[in-house]
């Protein structure tokens, strides 16, 4: 296995991310990696950065890039050797040049402002409440399998005018995309699983497209994406497909878990329920605060180096990966006064929850608004909600993904 | 001090107004409106907390 070039002893950090009890409770663990802002971890093949501000630092640094074959290792890992994953990756928003990555994201970004995500704000509200009138007659579900997983996929569906039919298979998709990110982290079998998961979700987007481009539609995203490839000059075939997966994939995972631990969070505090129903600004500061308080997210996204940069007293050599903990830097207390306390009201702004820099979430606004909306609409239909069972975590080798989370309706 | 913005990088997220409402404007079209070309020196620290807080570090700024 190739070494990295090592000058001087590095700093370096024990991390297992597989430790029993890591998922549950990650906290003692990114209370050990904030020790130092830059450390090395020998197991991982990169830094560890637990910071808040070495994490801005790098996220602001143009000498850092998201494109994976700018690593000095990925012809030696597991990733390279995986044709799906290469294929999903070419073309995306990750590994684009900075050029070709601004021309490609502006064309979808505008429909993802915040202006532009409040007029969706009456589609949102009318799949919650579908959601929630499929409740009636029953008095306990299953917060993750029954409300959680069922809104981000359609929301974003609908935005690209995907009939609902879809709907369980490119969330399959979206879950097997998000996993291609930590493959070093997954068994063969998980592998395998995925790898499957991506081909036939990338075969199944390339069908929505080809059907749209037969039948174009007004004031349709894909149809002006697909006229835009039309054009010649504005955007690639492959960058298409690509950009399309990238919306189904961003839309429908990760917001999943954002609605599952605002309920979570909630309903451990009810006297908060009962402020956040009277102020709707409330809301959304707990929106904010729950991804700050308590992360779904359980290890770090990377970047790496093109050429040696010092970072928080190391020096990154060109090649190197850095590891960005965003989930230990939103404890950090050298920018949040008492970190381990719950306060909605408390100022989130430069907060990392979504990113920072060129490759922020383009569509961090989108899943505010869903998150408000569907807890929000969830605890004035049923005020008397109760958790019936603590919710349980399965395995997953980035997100502390809920698994099954009960509740009594009340109702 | 003048205000340095990257139009590619501006998605009118409008942090910047919250920071600094008497410098930066969104319109209804989501266009960035920079309400004064040299910044006083009483909207220094207000100006600079919003560019640090960019969320997709789209404004500089360069001393006039």
């Amino acid at each position: 296995m190739m070494q990295p070039n090592q000058d001087n002893a590095r700093p370096t950090v024990d991390f297992n991310p597989t430790a029993p009890g890591y998922t549950e409770n990650p906290y003692p663990v990114y209370a050990k990696l904030r020790e130092a802002p830059v450390r090395y971890w020998p197991d991982g093949h990169g830094w560890i950065v637990s910071h808040h501000n070495e994490i801005q630092a790098i996220l602001r640094d143009p000498r850092f890039t998201s494109d994976r074959r700018a690593w000095s290792l990925a012809a030696h890992m597991e990733q390279g050797s995986i044709p799906e994953v290469e294929e999903l990756n070419k073309h995306g928003l990750f590994s684009l040049p900075n050029k070709d990555h601004a021309r490609v994201r502006k064309l979808v970004s505008p429909a993802l402002t915040p202006r532009a995500v409040e007029r969706l704000r009456p589609q949102i509200q009318a799949i919650v409440d579908e959601r929630l009138d499929s409740f009636a007659g029953k008095s306990v579900i299953d917060i993750v399998h029954d409300f959680a997983e069922h809104i981000p996929i359609r929301v974003i569906s609908k935005m690209l005018n995907i009939p609902e039919e879809r709907d369980a298979a490119f969330h399959r998709f979206a879950d097997s995309a998000v996993k291609q990110l930590f493959v070093m982290l997954m068994s063969p079998e998980e592998r395998e699983r995925m790898r499957v998961g991506i081909r036939d979700g990338m075969a199944m987007v390339s069908e929505v497209i080809e059907d749209r481009r037969k039948n174009p539609m007004e004031n349709d995203i894909l149809t002006s994406l697909i006229q835009s490839e039309e054009q010649g000059d504005r955007l690639s075939k492959p960058e298409l497909v690509s950009l399309v997966a990238a919306l189904l994939v961003g839309g429908s995972e990760t917001t999943v878990h954002l609605i599952s631990f605002m309920v979570n969070t909630l309903l451990k505090r009810p006297e908060l329920v009962a402020q956040a129903q009277a102020e709707p600004e409330l809301m959304k500061g707990v929106v904010e605060e729950v991804l700050r308080f308590d992360n779904f997210g359980k290890f770090g996204t990377f970047r790496y180096a093109t050429e040696d940069v010092e970072i928080g007293g190391v020096r990154i050599a060109k090649g190197e990966a850095v590891i960005l903990f965003f989930s230990a830097a939103l404890h950090d207390e050298a920018v949040y006064a008492n970190p381990q306390e719950f306060d909605p009201r408390r100022d989130a702004t430069g907060s990392l929850t979504f990113g920072h820099g060129a490759h922020y979430c383009i569509g961090a606004n989108l899943a505010r608004m869903e998150g408000q909306i569907a807890v929000a609409s969830l605890f004035r239909r049923f005020p008397d909600m109760k958790m019936e069972s603590e919710p349980t975590f399965g395995p997953h080798p980035a997100i502390r993904k809920m698994d099954s989370f009960k509740v009594r309706l009340g109702a | 001090m003048k205000i340095v913005v990257d139009w590619d990088r501006c998605e009118a997220n409008a942090v910047c107004v919250r920071a600094a409402p008497e410098v930066f404007r969104v319109d209804d079209d989501d266009r960035l409106h920079l309400l004064v070309t040299d910044v006083p020196s009483e909207l220094r620290a207000k100006v600079e907390s919003a560019v640090r807080a960019c969320p997709r570090s789209a404004l500089s700024l360069e001393e006039s």
